[in-house]
């Protein structure tokens, strides 16, 4: 009878160990989303790698000034930028807020970046405009992400497991 | 004995728990490496490719190297054009240098603006020793190519007014590719770039402003940009725009001396014959065409 009384005392310590790792497990990918990028270039490393693009990109790390963000503005958040030949408007722009720019800054910069493209655009490469009507600005824990691809729905897609 | 087995199962339990709980911190401790390197955790098929994927990314941010760029050379500079030239600034190619660039602009529309305020405004309150001009792609479709010299001098009058003793820089309009070329239905052939690249080098010649010619590399034997340097044939790719500011960066180091006036008087520029366009050019109420 103790025997079996021990077998079921460790089996049941065994499962509940197994359990408590689980469920901790699981809490971790609740509070951070499994995988996260933490770095605005791990960002576009993800997003590059798999949304299209009909334009060459390359990355640069002129994020900030592209923006309109001005060194009087005193943000040093992390950013990064992966930007056409401008034969495209396309671009991923990520930016992470700072005590200087909220996500809520940083998106009405975005907002006001895709309406100058759009008008600009509007004249040069009229095609090219709805991929500016579409663009995907979305915010992630600290970041700001802004989409402008050839497949904004498969940004859209891609962002909201993150979301 | 009994105590024995207790003791025994007690043991057990614990050398069980111990390798459960280890697995768990191990495997944990795997998806924190990918987390922070901002990738997925990898299935078994994807794992090949997705390395080849990273290899690239990393192989792309080493070409970034502006060091290879004399910075000083482009201070107390200011760059007016159009999405060619924007690319050298959202690339972050040129640090010491202000741009006055958007895409499409065309020289006519430098020094007004439809609504808001004109893109020369962006110059106010501040003082250049160098102005440099990438215009003409986007122009290169108009039917009076004298409207373009004729808008050009006075966007650098204006510059010149508002900088007393700026250095003029002008670009000449690069080729286009082959392809983009024989098919163009805006006027922008290479056709034309050569009859307006003379146009330009010409007023420049009358008002002493430096022309700046294209450099080799941006012909390939037969005469028209390589195929590989644009998607469209149009916008170069960052390696290309790469080559370019070092070039400008050469122009803006060695020519130095204010090149000697041959003619100032404003008719001076000479109509060419014809200039190659289409009808299906879109001609603006200035008679103007936009690509």
């Amino acid at each position: 009878m103790k025997k079996i009384a021990a077998f079921i005392l460790a089996l049941a310590a065994v499962l509940c160990c197994a359990s408590c790792g689980q469920t901790a497990q699981t809490d971790d990918t609740t509070a951070q989303p499994a995988c996260a990028p933490a770095t605005a270039a791990a960002w576009i490393d993800l997003l590059a790698e798999n949304l299209p693009f009909d334009d060459q990109m390359a990355r640069s790390d002129n994020a900030a000034n592209v923006y309109g963000i001005l060194d009087e503005d005193g943000y040093t958040g992390d950013c990064a930028l992966y930007i056409s030949a401008m034969a495209t408007p396309e671009e991923i722009a990520v930016f992470q807020a700072d005590a200087a720019l909220s996500t809520d800054d940083l998106t009405a910069l975005a907002l006001v970046r895709i309406q100058r493209q759009t008008e600009s655009y509007a004249d040069y490469a009229p095609a090219e405009v709805p991929k500016l009507e579409t663009a995907v600005v979305r915010t992630c824990g600290d970041f700001v992400i802004v989409c402008v691809c050839a497949d904004n729905a498969k940004a859209e897609s891609l962002l909201s497991e993150y979301a | 004995m009994k105590k024995a087995k207790l003791l025994h199962a007690l043991l057990i339990t614990v050398m069980l728990s111990g390798t459960v709980v280890i697995s768990l911190v191990l495997v944990h401790l795997g998806r924190s490496v990918f987390a922070t390197a901002g990738q997925s955790l990898p299935s078994d098929t994807e794992s090949e490719s997705q390395t080849e994927q990273i290899w690239t990314a990393q192989i792309e941010y080493d070409l970034y190297t502006p060091s290879e760029i004399e910075p000083e050379n482009f201070r107390g500079t200011v760059i007016l054009g159009n999405s060619q030239a924007q690319a050298l600034s959202n690339y972050g190619l040129i640090r010491d240098a202000d741009f006055v660039t958007r895409v499409g602009l065309s020289i006519n529309n430098v020094l007004t603006a439809k609504t808001g305020p004109a893109p020369i405004d962006a110059m106010n309150g501040k003082k250049y020793a160098k102005a440099v001009f990438v215009f003409g792609e986007n122009e290169l479709g108009w039917p009076y190519p004298r409207n373009f010299i004729t808008h050009y001098k006075k966007v650098i009058e204006k510059v010149r007014e508002m900088n007393p003793g700026i250095e003029i820089y002008c670009q000449a309009i690069f080729p286009v590719s082959a392809e983009y070329s024989s098919t163009s239905t805006n006027g922008i052939t290479n056709e034309n770039v050569r009859l307006f690249n003379g146009m330009i080098e010409e007023m420049c010649a009358q008002i002493g402003a430096h022309y700046m010619p294209v450099t080799e590399a941006f012909f390939d034997r037969d005469g028209v940009l390589p195929a590989d340097a644009a998607t469209d044939g149009v916008h170069f790719n960052y390696d290309y725009c790469k080559i370019w500011v070092g070039d400008l960066s050469a122009y803006l180091h060695t020519d130095t001396v204010q090149p000697e006036l041959t003619e100032t008087t404003e008719t001076a520029v000479s109509e060419p014959e014809s200039v190659v366009t289409t009808e299906t050019a879109q001609t603006t109420e200035e008679g103007v065409t936009q690509e």
